[in-house]
């Protein structure tokens, strides 16, 4: 597909090139009067649009400030497996229950690992002094909905997308089936 | 798929506190174990007190045991805390879900506005810091009725934080002694609630319904000793405790518990247990998985919440959108403790007294409808009130709206006995006919059944001086200096007027005849 879009982009090329031609042969004696123009479109269009966009990021900058709150971490941030980046079994077993993922066999993890080591070059940025960013949403506002009931009372549509269905209840199994430990046997994936 | 319950705030995982499934919960919280509902919107908030309570122990070192409380309860609102679908108690199953509650792919929360205020007003009545930005998170784990595999909460940043709250404990032999006492207040968060699981053994299935909202009030403990000084103990979680009697027999018996295993030399395991009714102790509930992991992170679907004060109200927006804390503190209702105060203020009441008229419903309206009625003293209003009345209705176990006694009736018959029309022991005869709510007024009942005071001092003198002549010897008795002679004879002219006097009239009259 690459190929043909580069032969029809050539296609469209050679189409213009007359045309461009032209323009050239035109403005051979007003290469000076398009030098002007554009020398008048720099000075009177570009630095201007430049200044007021950066008055307007100025005045922004001061208008939308309210003070953050100290940011909180979790917990878990910044937790760092032990030597020089290999990641243990004992983990992989816990992420596994976590996460109902299977890592099968020894190159999904060390593709965890080349994931993990492409992210740790963000450390590589200073961010002293520099406030986290909460989420790309957070100067967004939050929309509050009135206290009004507007959906609900489908039950026959919504018990539609299970398997099993008792009485207008959704049928699970009884609790969650329990994963082998790892020294135990070997552990079986999940559909 | 929360419903908005309230009350933080928090089933097994259900939870329906407030604030919180189908309803909207209030979930009190602590960081780590906030309930979490399934889809069902329900707001929960979260607020966990802290007591510590002393724990002396024959041996040289005394324990200290530290008890937190997550307390989920229900948000009283229409619709959930993130849908719209509505909020009912014992509504047929799943027919309150919206897509969102059944975490259908392309569903996204919607914040309830009554939940934030409700949230708010729950943190200005506890004292606490209103955070003006709060920010919601995702905690994730697997369970067939949280659809979704994660409950939307508020972990890190809550609503409110910092708050406290006191309350007075009955202590003494006869629990008339009272000690107010303060306990910590460390957040209240907004939190879904998950579906309800109903688990069919027989077929070794469980029957899923997202509607939630299962109960109104939820509390799990978490309870840790150590000796004072040292750091903080391991901790454990006791769930499945529905009354504050239960509550406090699992907190006691997990305290000893723990600290019999520390003393012999054991450890304690991180754990959540549950409490068994029936034997009084907690038993360990998980399979021994150690330390849930929730890894929560920033529920990437909702910004940050902004609420706003008079002050920092920016101009020019939609009402309907901003919160403003100085409006809603203004419509809080008048907090009991305020209530107490103005009671022991205006009618001299014992402390003890308020509580009791606060803690039991309708029974505060009651007191004041009758104290508009009558010309008794409210003192004695008080105690007809706490005592006679209350105990009929603990008696046949009725709540105030029950009664079949008015607070009109009380108020006339309190009127009767002001004006001494009739004696106090004829008055609770009285109160036990108005009870049988045969329809009659206390006047009808006291002319009927003749149970007015004897008004003619003439025949009463007539009366005392006939017993006396009956009577030689106790006369003798009583001439000798004996003073329980002047009882029995109190009493024998009481019975030949049949309780219509007066004791202390008859009293007055009698040695007023001796000294004669």
């Amino acid at each position: 597909m690459a190929a043909g879009t580069v032969s029809r982009f050539s296609g469209l090329l050679g189409r213009f090139q007359p045309q461009l031609a032209r323009l050239m042969s035109s403005g051979a004696h007003g290469e000076e009067g398009s030098a002007r123009m554009w020398k008048a479109l720099t000075y009177f269009v570009a630095l201007p649009g430049v200044a007021v966009s950066m008055l307007n990021v100025f005045l922004k900058s001061h208008q939308g400030e309210h003070e953050r709150p100290e940011f909180v971490a979790y917990p878990h941030l910044r937790i760092r497996s032990k030597g020089s980046g290999r990641i243990t079994a004992e983990v992989i077993e816990h992420l596994e229950r976590l996460a109902l993922v299977d890592f099968g066999n020894q190159e999904a993890v060390a593709r965890l690992e080349k994931a993990i080591a492409f992210a740790d070059r963000l450390h590589a940025v200073d961010t002293d002094g520099v406030a986290p960013m909460e989420s790309v949403l957070e100067d967004r506002c939050l929309y509050l909905r009135p206290d009004n009931v507007v959906e609900g009372n489908c039950a026959e549509e919504v018990l539609q997308n299970s398997h099993r269905v008792v009485e207008e209840y959704f049928v699970a199994p009884p609790g969650n089936i329990p994963l082998p430990k790892l020294d135990e046997q070997e552990p079986f994936s999940h559909g | 798929m929360a419903a908005p319950v309230l009350c933080r705030l928090w089933s097994g995982r259900r939870w329906a506190l407030a604030y919180i499934n189908r309803g909207s919960r209030h979930g009190a919280g602590t960081p780590t174990g906030s309930r979490s509902s399934g889809k069902r919107e329900q707001s929960s908030v979260v607020q966990q007190p802290l007591i510590t309570a002393e724990k002396p122990r024959k041996g040289e070192h005394k324990w200290a045991a530290v008890v937190g409380l997550e307390i989920h309860a229900q948000i009283s609102s229409n619709s959930k805390l993130f849908s719209g679908s509505q909020v009912h108690f014992a509504a047929p199953p799943n027919s309150l879900v919206s897509f969102f509650d059944a975490s259908l792919p392309g569903t996204l929360p919607v914040l309830n506005r009554r939940c934030v205020e409700a949230a708010v007003m729950t943190g200005l009545a506890l004292n606490c810091r209103i955070n003006k930005k709060s920010l919601f998170d995702r905690k994730h784990y697997f369970y067939a009725d949280l659809p979704a595999g994660y409950q939307i909460t508020q972990q890190r940043l809550p609503i409110a934080v910092n708050g406290s709250l006191a309350y007075s404990v009955f202590v003494g032999k006869k629990r008339s002694q009272v000690i107010n006492k303060t306990v910590r207040i460390k957040q209240i968060q907004l939190e879904q609630d998950s579906g309800k699981s109903l688990h069919d053994d027989l077929r070794s299935q469980t029957l899923i319904d997202l509607n939630r909202a299962e109960g109104q009030l939820r509390v799990d403990a978490n309870i840790s000793v150590h000796h004072p000084g040292e750091p903080l103990g391991v901790r454990t979680e006791v769930k499945n405790l529905n009354s504050a009697r239960f509550l406090a027999k699992a907190i006691d018996y997990e305290i000893q518990r723990q600290i019999s295993e520390l003393e012999n030399g054991g450890e304690i395991l991180n754990e959540t247990r549950s409490f068994d009714y029936k034997l009084g102790c907690t038993v360990p509930m998980r399979d021994k998985e150690g330390k849930q992991d929730y890894r929560f992170i920033p529920e990437p679907n909702l910004p940050p919440l902004l609420l706003y004060d008079s002050a920092s109200l920016p101009a020019g927006t939609d009402p309907q959108q901003v919160i403003n804390i100085d409006r809603i503190r203004e419509r809080l209702p008048e907090l009991p403790s305020v209530t107490r105060d103005k009671l022991i203020q205006q009618y001299g009441m014992l402390p003890e007294h308020s509580l009791t008229l606060l803690n039991e419903v309708g029974l505060l309206e009651f007191f004041q409808n009758v104290i508009k009625e009558t010309r008794a003293e409210p003192k004695k209003v008080t105690s007809w009130v706490l005592n006679t009345f209350l105990g009929f209705l603990k008696q046949q176990n009725l709540a105030v709206s029950e009664s079949p006694v008015t607070p009109s009736a009380l108020a006339e018959l309190l009127n009767l006995l002001d004006r001494k029309t009739i004696s106090s022991s004829a008055a609770k005869q009285v109160f036990a006919e108005l009870w049988k709510s045969e329809g009659k007024t206390p006047a009808q009942i006291v002319s009927e059944k003749k149970l007015e005071l004897m008004q003619d001092r003439e025949t009463l003198e007539q009366l005392c001086h006939a017993t006396m002549e009956q009577h030689p010897h106790v006369v003798m008795d009583m001439k000798k200096g004996n003073p329980r002679a002047i009882n029995k004879l109190i009493g024998l002219v009481r019975k030949a007027t049949l309780s219509r006097a007066d004791p202390t009239v008859i009293k007055e009259i009698l040695e007023k005849k001796l000294s004669a």
